[in-house]
């Protein structure tokens, strides 16, 4: 396959040539692989290795190659760093944001093992924030300074560009969900859930106010218990408002009607309460009561994952 | 009767000698150590070149240290020749270790900054080896007693410079320890230089730091203890070379110390070079003061520094001539996963000293 390619390769690059009336001063393609001494780049210690990706690497495990660079593009030292950093990427995976997010963040936690680093393109980076940074944001995380686009070289032929991201759709676009209204319905979805939020209380609403791309939950004054108080002290929740962001457009069943009480998680950034989940308080859900009753048993793991969404990679 | 002068002449020459010898840069001969030697056995030790019997007995009781201490000689070779690769004098003389020339044999700046450079050599890649894992005998350095900062907080590993002062100084050191060897002025200005190599390197520990907070962000950063890359600390050394004291042996006291020729008023810093003779200009070539000489030697025709053609071949004029130099180009990579070059070539044009 490579031998056949390459052979009309040097064929069009004779045809070039004999247009151009000169012997062209290139000449057959070479191949580079993986050489043990590095060209480029801070190698701390010891030059670069080549290893297998890890089974126990699922962010990059499936990325479509095996093997990869360790000190990787982000400096992480160790496959032990490299898992533990990885971790918490895997539910952004998840939501599916963009078709591209796995090429993208393994060119970096899990480069490809060749004679020289191989960086995303700036388009690959731009295409993968784009999709994905809305979402990142709704939850209160901004797009990392180190994956900020222009770190990343402009498109050349020696960067990854974007691979799937220009197939066309299989299916007529739906709109999406709010991120914040997935539903889980397992009692550990739920507790992973309560997690990586700051806080859970169970309120009802007064009423919606639209604020620019968000949407605003204004709490009523009464019947409200505050489940895990995390950052929220006695005087936050006398006037509870919760910020729905980038929500003011996509669809939200579970606040279609404002009647009853609300199961409510969430986070404090910046003195802002940002909502990241919303289930209609549901006595009988026997998943809910189990949750909420040994949420503090459920032993979270030190780095959480931001938000776990209940969309599955299909 | 008439045997007897030749006897004395003799004698006198290996004294002569004996009293320039300079073993303490000696073990940087270890560079050649053939890749199948496997270091794994106490006798191999004594095939090592280089060292003086009291570095072989601590190869035979840190037998596990011989590895590093044979990837330091090459590491401070290498970083010598890329520091100072843009001057006349390019320390490619520390190739012949361990028969050196006399730039080295001599109390010169240019030994002065090899002994310098040696020793941080030999700590640094230590305690980096420390780090690797690479030495079952050390690993990660103390978490430092000062807090990090606010927002961080000590992780990682640490270079473990503590072990790697103790050990390289042990071993580097050995040979100005012996009492026969050499002349005092001489055992003085080494055991100094080493000395400041080392401070050069202490002063290249700095804290270090990574995100690792949720998603990349810098909620938590990860703080560590970890020394510059070896040329770094050459550099700075380089930088101490060229600002070098030269000193004499003079009686202070009871004792004789080491103090400046010329402003013989103050003692000798701990952070300056020391150097007893001074060196030649390194233009021509003279093996009676171990000079090279800057004919054949490729010079930058546009620079303005220590490179230049004008500084570099001493006034004496150079040489044009074209070189052909084959490369790499259009290279492309191609998902998953390779990369395709085509090879160009191109002339160069290059000048040399006449």
């Amino acid at each position: 396959m490579w031998v056949a390619w390459s052979a009309r390769t040097a064929a069009l690059a004779l045809l070039l040539g004999a247009l151009h009336g000169a012997p062209t001063r290139g000449q057959e393609y070479d191949y580079y692989g993986w050489q043990a001494e590095p060209l480029h780049g801070r190698s701390y210690s010891k030059p670069p290795q080549c290893l297998d990706i890890p089974a126990d690497l699922p962010l990059c495990h499936t990325v479509g190659y095996k093997r990869m660079r360790l000190p990787n593009l982000l400096e992480h030292e160790s496959l032990a760093e490299v898992k533990q950093q990885a971790s918490s990427w895997l539910p952004l995976l998840a939501k599916r944001c963009h078709s591209d997010t796995q090429v993208f963040l393994c060119s970096l936690f899990a480069p490809v093992c060749l004679d020289r680093p191989i960086y995303p393109c700036r388009s690959l980076c731009e295409a993968a924030r784009a999709g994905c940074a809305p979402l990142m944001e709704a939850y209160g995380f901004p797009w990392p300074e180190m994956l900020h686009c222009h770190k990343f070289p402009l498109d050349n032929d020696l960067c990854i560009a974007v691979q799937f991201g220009h197939l066309p759709a299989t299916a007529p676009p739906v709109t999406k969900i709010c991120a914040q209204c997935e539903m889980e319905h397992s009692a550990d979805g739920l507790m992973e859930q309560m997690c990586s939020s700051d806080f859970v209380v169970k309120m009802r609403i007064k009423e919606i106010k639209i604020d620019n791309g968000d949407r605003k939950l204004i709490g009523a004054q009464k019947k409200k218990k505050l489940l895990k108080a995390g950052p929220l002290k006695r005087k936050d929740t006398k006037k509870l408002v919760l910020h729905m962001k980038n929500g003011a457009s996509c669809p939200c069943p579970q606040l279609d009607n404002l009647t009853g009480s609300f199961l409510v998680m969430g986070r404090k950034v910046e003195g802002q309460l940002l909502l990241t989940a919303v289930y209609r308080w549901d006595k009988k859900n026997k998943e809910m009561k189990f949750a909420v009753k040994f949420m503090f048993s459920y032993p979270c793991s030190l780095y959480y994952p931001f938000f776990y969404g209940a969309a599955e990679p299909h | 009767m008439r045997a007897r002068p030749q006897v004395c002449e003799a004698l006198l020459f290996a004294l002569a000698l004996h009293t320039g010898v300079c073993y303490g840069i000696k073990w940087l001969a270890l560079s050649k150590t053939p890749a199948a030697l496997a270091l794994n056995q106490t006798q191999h030790c004594k095939q090592l070149e280089g060292l003086v019997s009291a570095q072989v007995q601590l190869c035979r009781s840190n037998l596990e240290l011989m590895r590093t201490i044979v990837h330091a000689a090459r590491g401070a070779m290498k970083a010598c020749r890329r520091a100072f690769a843009d001057m006349r004098w390019n320390c490619s003389s520390i190739e012949l270790a361990p028969n050196y020339l006399l730039d080295l044999e001599r109390g010169t700046r240019e030994s002065a900054f090899v002994y310098a450079l040696s020793a941080a050599t030999i700590s640094h890649t230590i305690a980096r080896a420390c780090t690797s894992g690479d030495l079952p005998g050390c690993s990660c350095g103390p978490v430092p007693g000062e807090p990090p900062g606010p927002g961080n907080r000590w992780g990682g590993c640490a270079d473990n410079l503590s072990y790697g002062l103790l050990m390289g100084a042990k071993f580097s050191d050995a040979p100005m320890k012996v009492k026969k060897t050499g002349s005092q002025a001489n055992k003085l200005m080494r055991l100094h230089n080493s000395e400041v190599g080392r401070q050069a390197l202490r002063a290249s520990l700095e804290t270090k730091c990574k995100c690792h907070g949720v998603s990349g962000s810098c909620s938590i950063r990860t703080c560590w203890k970890g020394l510059q890359e070896l040329q770094d600390v050459a550099a700075d050394l380089k930088t101490r070379y060229l600002s070098a004291t030269k000193v004499v042996h003079r009686p202070m006291g009871t004792r004789k110390h080491l103090v400046p020729k010329d402003l013989d008023i103050r003692p000798v810093k701990d952070s300056e070079l020391v150097y007893l003779q001074s060196s030649p200009d390194f233009c021509m070539k003279n093996e009676k003061v171990g000079s090279h000489g800057t004919q054949d030697r490729q010079c930058n025709k546009t620079s303005n520094g220590s490179d230049s053609c004008d500084l570099m071949c001493c006034g004496r004029g150079y040489n044009p001539y074209t070189d052909r130099v084959v490369e790499r180009c259009h290279c492309k990579y191609h998902w998953c996963c390779y990369v395709t070059c085509r090879r160009c070539e191109r002339t160069v044009e290059r000048y040399v000293c006449k």
